[in-house]
């Protein structure tokens, strides 16, 4: 018995098919149904396909933040359903800068750390990227009602959806910022962490990020 | 038989799991479900086609691979089958019985089969063993057998069977 090995050309490698392919061929076709490079997105709430930068809202009970469309972010902007809706307001307050007393005061371990009120817990909640993701800390509740009193950048902020992004390495910096974009930072950060201080490319990262934050930052109106 | 060791019917499994998941946690799940089974198939299909780059030509070692019928089938699958699409085909229509005739495959990759007179020559029973043999070919389209009228021609005693 002789076998003739398979050569190329009988049949063009995918032949407009009147048959379906089916089974696992299906699966072996080289090109990938999902592009991993651009995933497909959508509005969580009414399926909408969404560009890449959208907006977000948090579902305070679940601790959860689902992508969301323009029209659908509208209409879960004010307070009260079950979804509220990241606004995408910048602040910082240069007239009153967090000092390096006040800032031991909270006696948080690390120089980079975000603050929010959870509604759900009916507390502030003190967090800091790590390669871990967002990893929760600690928090002196006396002593932020004292900072918070004493900054009203820190009265000013959302319940859920914004976050106080405090900073205090290389140079002292404190914004209000939406909370999705701690998340992404958080993220970004624990995907490039190398080490124990998480190297060159998360510091990278981190002043690309403070850079973005300045130039959109407003000044908090009182 | 069951799915873990035949093509077709883990196959089938496959697509019944993925209709399921489908209809409960919807299309965008469904999709990042299709991606992971693809995921996994292409990942053992590079892995059987360095096995059959290591068998190269050795016509032993792929007589038996073939002989396995869950080897075979994973073969076909992944297109690296050692044998060539007409080659299959005529195999397959030989076991079939019935003398049907493989008669070539066009441009199109629809393979033509004349049908034979026997009673292993019914048109499903060579489409569906023409698709088993050689899934990469896009259909089959039979040409029916002589018409039995040229048997009783005067003239043309060729044509007689």
């Amino acid at each position: 018995m002789t076998f003739i090995p398979n050569e190329a050309g009988v049949l063009p490698p995918h032949p407009a098919s009147s048959r379906v392919a089916t089974g696992l061929r299906r699966f072996a076709a080289a090109a990938p149904h999902r592009p991993s490079a651009a995933p497909d997105e959508r509005c969580e709430l009414c399926g909408e396909r969404l560009a890449s930068t959208h907006a977000h809202m948090v579902d305070p009970r679940n601790r959860s933040i689902a992508c969301a469309c323009t029209a659908c972010a509208l209409l879960f902007t004010r307070p009260g359903g079950r979804y509220r809706t990241v606004p995408d307001r910048v602040c910082h307050d240069p007239r009153t800068p967090l000092t390096d007393a006040e800032w031991a005061e909270l006696a948080i371990p690390v120089s980079v750390a975000f603050f929010f009120v959870n509604s759900a817990l009916g507390r502030v909640v003190a967090s800091y990227p790590s390669p871990a993701g967002v990893t929760e800390c600690e928090l002196d509740l006396d002593a932020w009602d004292r900072l918070a009193a004493a900054h009203p950048l820190l009265r000013a902020l959302l319940p859920d959806v914004e976050a106080i992004l405090v900073v205090r390495e290389p140079s002292a910096e404190t914004f209000l910022l939406p909370i999705d974009a701690c998340y992404s930072l958080a993220g970004a950060l624990r995907l490039n962490w190398h080490g124990f201080d998480g190297g060159s490319e998360v510091r990278r990262i981190m002043s690309e990020f403070l850079a973005g934050l300045r130039q959109r930052a407003r000044t908090l109106e009182v | 038989m069951t799915e873990g060791n035949d093509t077709s019917a883990a196959g089938q499994r496959v697509e019944e799991l993925l209709a399921e998941l489908r209809a409960r946690s919807g299309p965008q799940a469904g999709d990042v479900a299709e991606e992971l089974v693809g995921c996994l198939v292409r990942l053992y299909g590079a892995g059987l086609a360095a096995v059959m780059r290591i068998v190269g030509d050795d016509s032993r070692l792929q007589a038996m691979l073939i002989a396995d019928p869950l080897i075979e089938s994973l073969l076909l699958v992944h297109d690296l089958h050692p044998l060539d699409t007409a080659t299959r085909i005529k195999r397959a229509l030989g076991r079939a019985g019935g003398g049907a005739e493989f008669l070539g495959v066009d441009e199109a990759g629809v393979a033509h089969v004349r049908l034979g007179s026997g009673c292993g020559s019914t048109a499903a029973g060579i489409e569906q063993a023409v698709a088993d043999a050689a899934p990469e070919t896009a259909g089959v389209r039979l040409v029916p057998r002589d018409p039995p009228l040229l048997q009783i021609s005067r003239r043309n005693q060729a044509g007689a069977v």
